[in-house]
């Protein structure tokens, strides 16, 4: 056997090699892998706070969405006038010089700053509204405000970058110089004049912090433009650009499906941490006068109180501590997902 | 180098002039501007206006015209280094803004907290990328995002509540303690100083240390898996000359190159801190100013801003080529 | 028709469908293996930082003439779609001054095997998981205190002279100027902090890349005193700078000053990996890794590289571990060859026997893909099918479906090496019969 097979060697320039006739499933094909899919998810959900940070989120929408559907007790804007009857007593002297002291009486008073009870699960802030029912109507504003604000600057950002970043030269030139200048304007400043102008217009005030926002995202999207059209010029240069190009796939194709999919990685972290940088911004607004006026709520306006009354701030917790919290879940929330996506779409990571 | 160093100049200048264009022109669209009030003053006071003293008022402010010609006159004066006086104190706008009580405290404000922000960030981004995904890193993380989760009004007020008003042991606002005297030794004032400018630094560092961290993070990260540190490992260094060295002076780069970013930061104030705490930076009064429409200080206050804020990206770009011998200036 | 042709192809789309799909893991499989993995690697991890004496991981080499004798290793890595196998009981040795090469088609786990004798495999996924790997050290005899011993040499009279006059500078300290003695590690199970003093001293490697293996930011010269300054007792930056230089110059580069305080993106790929040679020698180490040392170099980059190791192999007098997957590379240095696919050594032997005897198909195969001037055909053989990817292998042998030459045998258990001649063995059932 052995002296066969050496001679077989030999001849091995004249042995027809023949393709294995072997039927049965093949080695490669025999083991399951992963979909690439589930790998991104895999890596995603690894880092705890991924999943902490997907169930906050989650836990504010349905909060803020569903929690009015159940809790129908009080409305937004409903005051609770339910309060014990309120007096006010003064001295007063009548002609004759007799003192005598007033009581004025008045029912209907406001239970404002009740303390948590079964008729308000969070009590009452100042104006005798329920905190609990604000807490919802002012968590979906907020989150449609930062939601909206977020889109809008994505949106230019892409737009902007990506204009810049495929045509380059002159095109490129013009919106990488724009940006440098709206870089450098100072972004509270400019709110400020931004909101006294709204003012003189005439726009009802509740619609301030939503003009507001998409203003702001006027002036921030040159981060989202810079970091599109860095990409798309590396991706540019990469083979598989060039590969389409030769291959004769029209522009459109090429950006859409084959640069696009490449970039919605980083502009998707980009977005999700945005996401809580907005939350917070709305409530600095609100900070500054400048966010959803009295009878409407949002947490950047409920927690606003403590800067004002530094009664509330000492004694009454109920007040601004639950916007306070909530503003908290969302902004970490969101930075949460942002972080594990990051960490997750990175295709450098080894692990 | 010189002539890339030239064209870059003259791009910040474009770039200057349009951010100044813009800002005047949202400033003049601001509805109720000083001349208005000081009117609606006047005549709560009883004294009656005439329409002449109006219109006098208002070339006396300069304010006359069209926004066109107001810019233009504006820019006239820059070039002439006259930048005018504040409409509120009559005061150079110059003087007003480069005293050392509002730009000096938030200079100080912002270089201590700064410094502080990259030594406690460091160190922190470090730990958690060389120990990726274990408990010090989730713990790390959590402490670092939360600061970061906060508004700095509602931060600030926190603070000041816990420490200043529950607590009481730091002042709750201002920069000095009204009861000091005059014959209060420099020392005295020096830590009373000190006690008051603690909370406020305290605000920015934790305000600031989430990003910073989680940016080292990455970077770390990413340099980890580099192939020069299988190399350096490979040589038979131990792990920590191998973190300490190899990494991170790969990982300095972008750091030491967000340096330069870092200069607007450090005189432009932080407005909410300083307005939560009562300080007297430069951040309020420009806030205050805003709110009056004080055009010269605003308008000088954010050029300066912008100015080095062209500056730093500039510098930032020199910087890489000193710190990354990669990268060479075109 | 027309409708039933579309209700069969939708069906046929189906199917095809869940087909695919039956080739992904589902999510709870993952899980599953996941939290196996996470149990298993940190039991590893926790076994790589553990504080033992010394005794613990010495050893006794079975061959005294062996520099390296490795046995039975299993270099796990455990990822989320299972545990890759990627080295899995491969046992051979490297003789005292000889070149070793290991050959194979990429991921068969050369680079692993190489990775696992420098402990160097990325944490913690991947982890060596059992068998040992000796080396005979040769490391720096130490006096009670713990100290060096220095070699002291005499002059005429008797009077001992320092081989290192730190103030004089007159002697620059040598990796021979103090006394050594020999001792054999079992690298395997040595804590990782112990591998400091043989990695680069004893034991050095030379990578793959050299255009990203070198730090960026450091100069060359920084970098190459680094192992000195580390790894000679007694030496000062003017040494270090001195043996640096020396180095260089000893693989051949021109201008070693210049060379020496540049950065690495200022030199090309070719003196990139000189300098990492160079750095690799530094040290007088007993046992040189090159794994795919001239892969990203140009051809004639290559032939100078190659020759400096042949060269250098005589003048520091040590082994060469030299990983491949490029046959004449081997043909050209080896004096051993082993052959590795899929984790495992299908044949090893003298190079003279691997490339007259090929007795495995499959290194059959890999020597008639190689492309010679004298073939008379117009396209190049190649093995059908891929290396497969070695997770959850079968028991049998892994090249069946590719070999040209399988037997009803080889459905059975995986073959046992076969000894065909003193130094030459082979992994196949087709050799089996004599035995039998």
């Amino acid at each position: 056997m052995e002296e066969k097979n050496l001679n077989e060697v030999e001849n091995l320039e004249n042995i027809e090699f023949d393709t294995p006739t072997d039927a049965d499933k093949p080695l490669d094909k025999n083991i399951k892998l992963m979909s690439p899919g589930r790998m991104v998810a895999r890596r995603f959900f690894r880092s705890k706070l991924s999943i902490a940070g997907i169930s906050m989120i989650l836990a504010l929408f349905l909060f803020c969405w569903l929690g009015p559907v159940v809790y129908t007790a009080w409305g937004e804007t409903e005051t609770d006038r339910s309060g014990a009857y309120d007096y006010f007593e003064y001295e007063a002297k009548d002609e004759n010089g007799n003192q005598f002291v007033q009581f004025i009486v008045s029912g209907y008073s406001i239970n404002k700053l009740a303390l948590p009870s079964g008729e308000h699960i969070l009590g009452t802030d100042q104006i005798g509204m329920d905190i609990f029912a604000r807490l919802m109507y002012g968590g979906r504003r907020s989150l449609i405000i930062s939601f909206m604000a977020v889109f809008i600057t994505a949106a230019l950002g892409i737009v902007m970058g990506g204009l810049a970043g495929y045509y380059g030269g002159i095109v490129d030139n013009i919106i990488m110089r724009i940006c440098d200048m709206l870089m450098c304007l100072p972004t509270l400043p400019l709110m400020l004049i931004l909101g006294t102008v709204l003012e003189s217009i005439g726009i009802k005030s509740i619609y301030y912090i939503y003009i507001l926002m998409i203003l702001l995202a006027l002036f921030s999207w040159p981060g989202m433009a810079r970091l599109v059209r860095g990409q798309i010029l590396y991706l540019r240069e990469q083979e598989y650009m060039v590969a389409a190009e030769a291959m004769g796939f029209s522009t459109a194709r090429r950006i859409f499906k084959h640069l696009v999919p490449n970039i919605l990685p980083q502009i998707m972290v980009s977005m999700t941490l945005s996401l809580g940088s907005m939350i917070l911004y709305e409530s600095t607004l609100s900070y500054l006068n400048l966010g959803v006026p009295a009878p409407y709520a949002s947490w950047g306006s409920m927690v606003e109180i403590i800067s004002r009354d530094t009664e509330i701030l000492k004694n009454y917790f109920n007040v601004w501590g639950p916007p306070g919290i909530c503003i908290i879940i969302a902004v970490l929330g969101f930075n949460f997902i942002g972080d594990g996506l990051r960490d997750a779409l990175d295709p450098k990571q080894r692990r | 180098m010189f002539k890339y160093i030239l064209k870059r100049i003259g791009i910040s200048i474009l770039i200057l002039l349009g951010v100044s264009v813009i800002l005047y022109t949202l400033l003049r669209c601001m509805p109720t501007d000083y001349i208005e009030q000081q009117i609606i003053a006047l005549a709560g006071s009883g004294v009656t206006v005439t329409e002449e003293y109006v219109q006098a008022m208002y070339r006396a402010y300069g304010l006359d015209g069209t926004i066109i010609q107001g810019y233009f006159r504006w820019l006239g004066n820059i070039a002439r280094l006259e930048f005018g006086t504040s409409f509120i104190n009559h005061r150079p706008v110059l003087q007003e803004i480069f005293s050392a009580d509002k730009i000096g405290t938030s200079f100080f404000v912002a270089l201590v907290s700064t410094i502080f922000e990259f030594m406690i960030a460091i160190p922190l981004g470090i730990t958690a990328a060389t120990h990726q995904y274990s408990f010090r890193d989730y713990l790390v993380t959590v402490l670092v995002l939360m600061g970061i989760s906060l508004p700095s009004f509602f931060f600030g007020q926190m603070l000041k509540n816990i420490f200043a008003i529950k607590l009481g042991w730091f002042p709750v606002s201002g920069v000095k303690d009204p009861s000091l005297g005059a014959e209060a030794s420099q020392a005295v004032i020096l830590v009373d100083y000190l006690r008051h400018m603690f909370l406020p630094i305290l605000t920015v560092v934790i305000l600031s240390i989430g990003s910073r961290m989680r940016m080292t993070r990455t970077n770390m990260l990413e340099v980890l898996n580099a192939d020069y540190i299988r190399t350096a490992r490979a040589k038979g260094l131990n792990e920590s000359k191998v973190i300490y060295k190899h990494a991170f002076r790969n990982t300095m780069i972008p750091l030491v190159t967000g340096l330069a970013g870092l200069i607007p930061s450090l005189f432009s104030g932080a407005m909410i801190t300083e307005s939560v705490f009562d300080l007297t930076g430069i951040g309020s009064y420009a806030l205050n100013a805003m709110q009056v429409a004080d055009i010269p200080v605003v308008m000088t206050y954010n050029m300066f801003l912008a100015v080095l804020s062209v500056t730093g990206v500039l510098l930032a770009d020199l910087m890489y080529a000193v710190v990354d011998p990669r990268v060479k200036l075109a | 028709m027309g409708v039933k042709d579309l209700l069969n192809r939708l069906k046929q789309n189906k199917e095809d469908k869940s087909e695919a799909k039956s080739h992904y893991l589902t999510g709870k499989e993952v899980r599953e293996i996941a939290k196996a993995n996470a149990k298993e690697m940190r039991r590893l991890e926790k076994e790589k930082r553990r504080k033992v004496p010394q005794e613990e991981f010495m050893s006794q080499m079975k061959d005294d003439n062996n520099i390296l004798e490795i046995e039975d290793l299993h270099s796990y890595f455990f990822t989320d779609q299972g545990v890759v196998k990627a080295v899995n009981g491969v046992t051979f040795s490297i003789p005292v001054n000889s070149t070793v090469g290991v050959v194979g088609e990429s991921g068969c786990g050369k680079s692993v095997t190489a990775m696992s004798v420098m402990r160097l495999l990325q944490g913690p996924t991947g982890q060596i998981v059992s068998g040992s790997i000796r080396f005979k050290a040769y490391d720096y005899k130490r006096d009670q205190d713990g100290k060096f011993v220095p070699i002291y040499e005499k002059d005429e009279n008797g009077e001992v002279v320092q081989e290192f006059d730190p103030k004089t500078k007159k002697n620059v300290p040598k990796i021979s100027g103090y006394e050594k003695v020999e001792a054999v590690y079992d690298i395997a199970k040595m804590p990782i902090h112990e591998m400091y003093r043989l990695r680069g001293r004893q034991i050095s490697m030379v990578f793959q890349e050299p255009m990203t293996s070198l730090n960026p930011v450091f100069t060359i010269g920084n970098q190459l005193d680094e192992v000195v300054l580390l790894h000679i007792p007694g030496s000062t930056k003017e040494s270090a700078k001195k043996r640096s230089i020396e180095m260089l110059n000893m693989v051949g580069i021109a201008m070693p000053e210049r060379v020496y305080a540049s950065y690495p993106h200022e030199l090309s790929g070719g003196m990139r990996q000189r300098v990492m040679i160079a750095m690799a020698l530094a040290c007088e180490p007993r046992l040189i890794i090159a794994d795919e040392p001239t892969t990203a170099l140009d051809v004639t980059i290559q032939a100078q590289v190659l020759d400096l190791f042949n060269d250098l192999k005589t003048k520091i007098n040590g082994s060469i571990l030299l990983i491949t997957h490029d046959l004449g590379v081997i043909a050209e240095m080896a004096d051993y060859v082993v052959v590795m696919y899929a984790g495992r050594i299908i044949e090893q032997g003298t190079a003279l026997e691997i490339f007259r005897n090929p007795l495995h198909p499959y290194t059959q195969g890999l020597q008639k893909s190689k492309p010679t001037m004298k073939s008379s055909s117009d396209t190049l053989y190649n093995i059908p099918g891929n290396v497969p990817n070695p997770i959850n292998m079968p028991n049998h042998c892994y090249f069946k479906e590719r070999c040209r030459s399988c037997i009803d045998k080889c459905s059975g258990e995986y073959p046992c090496m076969h000894q065909v001649s003193p130094t030459h063995f082979v992994a196949c059932h087709l050799y089996e019969s004599k035995e039998d």
